[in-house]
């Protein structure tokens, strides 16, 4: 019990880095802006990609949903690094530890729940 | 064949510009240094000084520290001597007021003056001493002299003392210590930062044998760098730098207090009462609305107020602040600014007098003590009286000012009584919030005109399994509804609205047995049937574009991540659909159950068509 308390105390204290601090900054009204920007971005870039590489896939016997997986697993990591760029001075490096997460679940969900196009 | 000595000529040219430079720049600092001067008592009463060397480096300290721009001189009777040119001899008489008339005259004119004497005119006799005196004083209390500092010294003597008339002996060999006197008056108020720092340098490097710290004795101006100031951390309000600094939110109150230690720097003198007063100045409030910041001070007097080498109470004065909460002011700057920062700044300062009137000025006893006397200094040739300074006490006296002095206390770097305050506030956060919202808004009001407007899709409606259909193929605008027609009677309408396509049944109709439901451009089934009997038919809506990419398997994808995406069958075979490719569009056919016209149930013949581009019904914009 003492180790798990040692490591939280650990984590929780204010070592100046922003990898293994457990703190919240300060956000500015800007850095939220960049982040709907940046958003916007990813998904029009994410959306630029799917539809003109679907009819190739598509051709070479790609199921759509889950080239649009794929598409939306690509775009949720470019959104957490730009995520992390942004409020990298906020929220640091358990924010992102997070959403690594909850993209390698996401990640594993689509792998396993991919659809095998029919043969005719 | 001159080529050759062109580049030396040029070397040499550069060499001789850049010794022109320097030369230049050496000249014009000299010019800009300001000039001291000093003047050494040479009268006979000096002598025993010399002797012991004392005057010697003193003389030699003064010059190392002001440089080459000085120039000292003997005052010997009533003449200036430069120093190079002393004669053997030492005078018989001594005229300070004649000295210090004559060095102001000499040109050039001097910044800075020093003047180095025991203090003790002789013109005659002992009245005429004091007149002397007197008006040496009167001329030190002029506005000639921007500042006086004098640094009173018990140095080694060794020679005769003189009475009164400068001649007759009062002692022939006198050894011990004597009063000295250097005077240090600043002529050009230009020259105030090196006056400052000559006078501290002096102060600090000259250690006589067995003396003690060097005093330096301020006289005048009583008005600036007198009080010094410490500002420390109060309720709300912290210093950082000597700055006040504050942390408040937009809208919320701004009280608190810092605490501010007054601490003389007055040798020798003491203020028995004084107000202190402060007030708010050029208060910046920069995207914030005014508010009114006025501070009060608790206490807002100082009393017994002595030297900081005397014993003394505390000096400490509250600085409360207590106004109304600044608001953002309503400008784009002023949002754009909440979006950018979390804290405005409101700058200022306050400024900060202590009042003192002239009567309230005292000369305290450890300077009278220790380093004045007004014994007959002409006729006591004790070491406790020939160690201090003749009426050192009343020259502090005739200083004192007879009108109210308006003393600016000293805050950190600033000795004109200013208290530089900056208080952040935080900005509201709406603003970005607002922004943020005023984005997605207008993006979802592009998707949503987007896709009213900007898609323009066909849709086909077809009926009897796909092998007809019902109408040409059409298009569907806000507030323009297609019409669904069953036996040549208008059953229902598809329209378009903003949560998507929607079939409507008219009155005696139903579609899926409800008055409405969605479709989906993917492909969908509905039934239209009389409400009375339940007789229809089904219809296969869709867009063209799904039809041709395949209805069915475009429909099992429409509910996925991004959906609503054509696709085709995995084989490829894109125009294999169910409904057909646009390349065989199925004929039109008028929807019919059969109970009319028709004799073989599958509609009435004769109206079967594959012409898309018949007139548009103008009754169908407004159904």
């Amino acid at each position: 019990m003492a180790t798990p308390l040692s490591l939280i105390l650990w984590l929780w204290q204010d070592e100046g880095s922003r990898w293994t601090q457990f703190w919240v900054g300060e956000t500015y009204g800007i850095d939220w802006l960049w982040l709907v920007g940046g958003t916007l971005f990813i998904g029009a870039v994410g959306y630029g990609i799917y539809a003109s590489m679907l009819p190739s896939l598509i051709s070479a016997n790609w199921y759509p949903a889950n080239f649009r997986k794929m598409v939306w697993a690509l775009c949720f990591l470019l959104w957490i690094i730009w995520f992390e760029y942004v409020f990298w001075h906020a929220f640091g490096g358990f924010m992102l530890y997070f959403f690594v997460f909850v993209w390698l679940v996401a990640v594993i969900i689509f792998f396993a729940t991919r659809r095998k196009p029919s043969a005719a | 064949m001159s080529y050759p000595l062109l580049p030396m000529k040029l070397k040499r040219l550069a060499w001789l510009g850049c010794v022109l430079c320097l030369l230049a720049a050496h000249a014009a600092a000299q010019a800009n240094s300001p000039r001291h001067r000093i003047l050494i008592d040479r009268s006979g009463s000096m002598e025993g000084f010399f002797t012991t060397s004392q005057i010697q480096n003193v003389q030699s300290l003064l010059q190392n520290l002001s440089g080459a721009q000085s120039d000292a001189y003997y005052f010997i009777d009533t003449d200036l001597v430069p120093v190079s040119q002393a004669p053997p001899n030492f005078g018989a008489d001594t005229y300070l007021r004649n000295a210090l008339d004559r060095a102001l005259a000499q040109p050039p004119a001097p910044a800075i003056l020093w003047l180095i004497t025991d203090n003790q005119p002789s013109v005659g006799n002992q009245t005429d001493s004091d007149k002397d005196i007197a008006q040496f004083y009167d001329r030190l209390r002029s506005d000639a002299i921007k500042r006086l500092y004098f640094f009173p010294l018990k140095l080694d003597f060794k020679g005769k003392l003189y009475r009164e008339d400068g001649h007759a002996l009062l002692t022939p060999n006198y050894e011990g210590k004597r009063g000295l006197l250097v005077y240090a008056l600043l002529l050009d108020a230009q020259a105030q930062d090196e006056f400052e720092r000559v006078t501290k340098e002096f102060q600090s490097r000259f250690q006589p044998a067995g003396a003690s710290e060097l005093q330096r004795i301020l006289i005048k101006p009583l008005q600036q760098d007198t009080i010094t100031a410490e500002l420390t951390d109060g309720n709300k309000f912290h210093i950082a730098n000597d700055t006040v600094t504050g942390d408040f939110a937009e809208g919320a109150r701004i009280n608190g207090d810092f605490n501010i230690k007054l601490t003389s720097k007055l040798g020798q003198m003491r203020i028995s009462r004084g107000d202190v007063q402060a007030a708010a100045l050029n208060f910046q409030t920069g995207d914030f609305t005014e508010s009114k910041l006025t501070p009060t001070l608790d206490p807002n007097f100082i009393d017994d107020f002595r030297p900081a080498n005397e014993p003394q109470k505390e000096h400490n004065i509250k600085v409360k602040f207590d106004a109304d909460g600044v608001h953002i002011r309503r400008n784009l700057v002023s949002w754009w600014n909440c979006i950018t920062h979390n804290r405005g700044d409101i700058t200022g300062h306050i400024k900060m007098t202590i009042n003192v009137p002239g009567q309230n000025f005292d000369v305290v006893t450890s300077l009278t003590n220790e380093f004045s006397t007004s014994r007959d200094i002409y006729n006591d040739a004790s070491a406790n009286t020939q160690s201090r300074i003749y009426k050192l006490d009343e020259l502090v006296k005739r200083m004192l000012p007879e009108q109210q002095v308006n003393i600016q206390p000293r805050i950190g770097n600033s000795t004109d009584g200013l208290i530089p305050v900056r208080l952040t506030v935080q900005y509201p956060k709406w603003p970005a919030f607002a922004l943020v919202v005023l984005i997605i808004a207008l993006l979802l009001l592009a998707l949503f005109a987007f896709r009213l407007f900007g898609r323009g899709q066909t849709y086909r409606l077809t009926w009897d399994n796909g092998n007809y259909r019902a109408c040409p193929d059409f298009r569907l605008w806000p507030l323009v509804g297609q019409r669904v027609e069953l036996d040549n009677r208008t059953a229902a309408t598809i329209k378009k609205s903003l949560a998507g396509i929607r079939v409507r049944a008219v009155n005696g109709y139903t579609v899926d047995d409800t008055k409405s439901r969605l479709v989906n451009p993917g492909g969908t089934d509905f039934n239209v049937s009389q409400a009375a009997d339940g007789t229809g038919l089904t219809f296969y809506f869709s867009s063209v574009t799904a039809a041709f990419g395949g209805g069915p398997a475009a429909r099992a994808d429409g509910d996925d991540i991004f959906g609503d995406v054509p696709y085709a069958n995995a084989n490829g075979d894109g125009a294999s659909t169910l409904a057909g490719g646009t390349a065989s569009a199925p004929p039109i056919r008028k929807p019919t159950t059969g109970r009319i016209g028709g004799s073989d149930g599958s509609g009435s013949a004769g109206t079967t068509t594959t012409d898309d581009n018949s007139p548009v019904n103008l009754d169908d914009l407004f159904s």
